[in-house]
């Protein structure tokens, strides 16, 4: 629970970054595509059924830690993308209690079928 | 000889055979009642996605998607001029009425009155066993949420980086789509569960879509 709110706040800070941070066009590019994407992850994380989809996260943290380098980059956003890169990839591995019961998930359709 | 078993399965549960033969049926209509909410959670499941408790949730989202694209709409034909408390009328506007908005033939509030519809259309009606009575039901339903939810976080991407301006009635449709797909999507997994399990069993796909397979016990 803790590590898909904490996504969903890290997702949200990544919106309004580029403001605050005044960043490049190209840093603040991949924050802001990287932002809302965090947060669509996050929120479908919370619920048992779609956890699984909580590892998206860890491709959405390793496109900030590279894409920003494609343009310039100062001190300050650099800190910024890599704290956040980071903490997305690592906040992607919690499962946390399920909660519930779900028939054996999606990988149960794939075996009863095969 | 399985062909024989196949049938007479069938027969069992098209006479209603089957759901008579569980015990404990004939026990009183209380006892009845509580045994067939129960057998209305798919197996295997600790709660019933296709629960009206469950949906009316989706339903009222899905109205409040609704209401947003319709708005958006009458802003991108000039009708109202958008209400934007967070980055104001003009940020609303620069956004409904760019590029990206104008990529098809009708404004994009009008492609989301039609996703909110099908939402509506395929997430509403039904009962309790949507997911095992109407499985292409579900399944049209888990495909427009899923189509919902991914247009809704793509147009939002666009919004910070192509269109460099928010707007906030765009914002609520997005956040509406993204916890419809969150909500929704569970009834889709135990429809399609039940379908590869009447796959196994040797129910054609055809059937079993149709929800007219074999008893599910």
């Amino acid at each position: 629970m803790w590590a898909r709110v904490i996504t969903i706040a890290l997702g949200i800070w990544l919106m309004v970054a580029p403001v605050v941070l005044s960043s490049t066009s190209v840093t603040g590019v991949c924050e802001r595509t990287a932002g809302p994407v965090a947060i669509f992850v996050g929120v479908l994380s919370l619920r048992a059924v779609t956890r699984p989809l909580r590892a998206i996260n860890v491709l959405t943290g390793m496109f900030l830690l590279i894409a920003p380098w494609v343009g310039s980059i100062t001190g300050a956003q650099q800190v910024n993308v890599e704290l956040v890169g980071w903490a997305l990839i690592v906040l992607s591995f919690p499962r946390g209690p399920l909660g519930q019961r779900m028939g054996g998930g999606w990988s149960a359709i794939f075996q009863q079928v095969v | 000889m399985a062909a024989i078993e196949h049938a007479r399965r069938l027969q069992e549960h098209e006479s209603g055979a089957s759901f008579a033969s569980l015990p404990g049926a004939e026990d009183g209509a209380d006892e009845t009642q509580q045994k067939a909410l129960a057998d209305a959670t798919p197996p295997g499941w600790s709660y019933n996605p296709s629960a009206w408790k469950e949906r009316r949730w989706l339903v009222g989202l899905a109205i409040i998607g609704w209401l947003a694209a319709l708005y958006t709409m009458l802003g991108q034909v000039g009708a109202v001029t958008l209400w934007d408390p967070f980055f104001g009328a003009h940020s609303s506007y620069l956004v409904t009425h760019s590029a990206i908005s104008r990529l098809l033939p009708i404004p994009d509030g009008a492609l989301g009155i039609v996703g909110y519809s099908a939402d509506l259309l395929f997430g509403a009606p039904g009962c309790d066993e949507r997911w095992r009575k109407t499985p292409w039901l579900v399944i049209l339903f888990g495909l427009t949420i899923i189509g919902l939810g991914i247009v809704s976080l793509a147009l939002t991407i666009t919004q910070g980086t192509i269109v460099q301006h928010w707007c906030t009635v765009c914002l609520i449709s997005a956040a509406a789509s993204t916890l419809i797909l969150g909500l929704g999507i569970g009834e889709t997994l135990a429809s399609l569960q039940h379908i590869a399990r009447q796959w196994r069993a040797g129910v054609s796909l055809w059937r079993a879509l149709r929800g007219t397979g074999l008893p599910w016990r």
